[in-house]
């Protein structure tokens, strides 16, 4: 049986682990809460954008750019998306394992796979599992801006125009709820095309002048859209990440918690124990006298 | 004749509000847009907006990267992926920005390597120099 003191030491080292639980828990709902606040942001630039990429669908059929160019798939290039830090339940792993199972889904499709790990728990996977398939590596993403969407974006862009890659997939956690992130695989490049309808029902001429010409606004904004994708996936990630950080030390400092009472009770039950040990102690001698 | 100017980047509204006219940097050239303008969609580049806010407002200065613009009746849109206000901008890390594209710069012309490189480069420079410009050009309007 632990003497007293081997309990009573180890109950404080549980409440210090206790204390470090549930100080990770507030900082990731507080982190949460911004993430969350960031995807809200990005909204109305979704939302324009969309109207705008519709509007010049509707008056002109949109197939003639580099980036929507589908081609018999040498390449497959999967980009990876995790969070830098570990400590967030199974978040990773499930993005990892969906990666995973995606490559093996895609088997036969494809002459060349190359994988581009975002964040630092995909990079150390890939890395160590395959090794030779790992194209740039992006880790120390930190706190999601859009300038790190631009560098990818210009990244997978390039190599997709030059034919380095033929279709590129994101394979991401998708934030549904704080309690719920499933991962998914999303294809990025080629894009799909901006659907057609030619000329709008009540004969709306159009509303707009373009300039200089459709060709080159979409130049400008179909790398806009592809940026804001990643942007978009990044942010889920982000929050997502803290989201599942937020219940696993949750749960940690219910399992600490539980710890702690069972502790207690064993120490109470031998700190009672050893009193009536002395008691026994003290009556026997006390008899022994008389 | 004001209008209403709104600023989205994907990290929210950057701007929104009634101006008098707007100065963009458009893919083929600066334009300026007045109460009125003729409804048109174009892409922009890098470079510097020039606002002038309805009423007696001083005349803002922010620097844009790229996007496309849209004027739509009395609603002009701008959709950059990012939008700096003078006031936003460290003048001090733009200059090192600056510094450090222009050094690269140098130094690809000597070795040649990877035009897509260059182009990296010479954007950071330019971002680098619009910030530049925008917080200098605020700085005198002050004054």
């Amino acid at each position: 049986m632990p003497s007293l003191r081997d309990i009573q030491r180890r109950i404080r080292s549980v409440e210090k682990t206790q204390q470090i639980t549930s100080a990770m828990r507030m900082v990731a709902a507080a982190k949460l809460r911004r993430a969350q606040d960031a995807i809200i942001a990005a909204r109305p630039y979704s939302d324009r954008m969309y109207a705008t990429m519709q509007e010049i669908g509707r008056r002109e059929p949109v197939d003639e750019h580099p980036l929507l160019q589908r081609r018999d798939t040498g390449t497959l290039e999967v980009v990876v998306v995790t969070s830098d830090r570990g400590l967030c339940g199974a978040f990773n792993a499930n993005a990892i394992k969906h990666a995973e199972s995606y490559i093996a889904g895609r088997a036969g499709s494809h002459r060349e796979l190359v994988v581009t790990p975002v964040g630092r728990k995909a990079a150390e996977y890939f890395r160590k599992h395959r090794p030779r398939s790992v194209g740039r590596v992006w880790t120390d993403i930190g706190d999601v801006d859009v300038n790190l969407a631009m560098e990818i974006s210009e990244h997978l862009q390039k190599r997709f125009i030059e034919g380095e890659s033929d279709e590129v997939v994101f394979v991401a956690n998708r934030f549904v709820s704080a309690l719920v992130q499933t991962p998914i695989d999303a294809p990025l490049l080629p894009l799909a095309p901006v659907p057609h309808q030619g000329e709008t029902a009540n004969g709306d001429e159009m509303p707009y002048k373009v300039e200089p010409n459709v060709g080159k606004v979409l130049h400008a904004l179909l790398p806009r859209a592809i940026e804001f994708s990643i942007y978009r996936v990044l942010l889920e990630n982000q929050a997502g990440e803290h989201a599942a950080r937020m219940t696993s030390m949750e749960s940690a400092t219910r399992n600490t918690e539980e710890l702690i009472s069972s502790l207690t009770l064993q120490f109470n039950r031998a700190r009672q124990a050893a009193i009536t040990k002395e008691l026994v102690e003290i009556v026997t001698g006390a008899q022994a006298l008389e | 004749m004001a209008f209403e100017l709104t600023i989205v980047t994907p990290e929210g509204e950057a701007f929104r509000g009634e101006v008098d006219s707007v100065i963009l940097p458009g893919t083929e050239g600066d334009f300026g847009v007045l109460g009125g303008h003729e409804p048109f969609l174009t892409g922009l580049r890098i470079g510097p907006a020039e606002l002038q806010p309805a009423g007696d407002g001083d005349t803002l200065y922010a620097a844009l990267s790229g996007g496309y613009a849209e004027v739509h009746g009395r609603e002009v849109t701008v959709m950059a992926p990012t939008c700096e206000f003078a006031h936003e901008i460290d003048s001090g890390r733009a200059e090192v920005a600056r510094e450090r594209a222009q050094r690269m710069l140098g130094e690809m012309r000597s070795t040649a390597d990877g035009e897509e490189l260059y182009d990296e480069y010479q954007d950071a420079y330019s971002r680098a120099l619009t910030r530049l410009n925008v917080s200098k050009k605020q700085e005198q309007f002050k004054h």
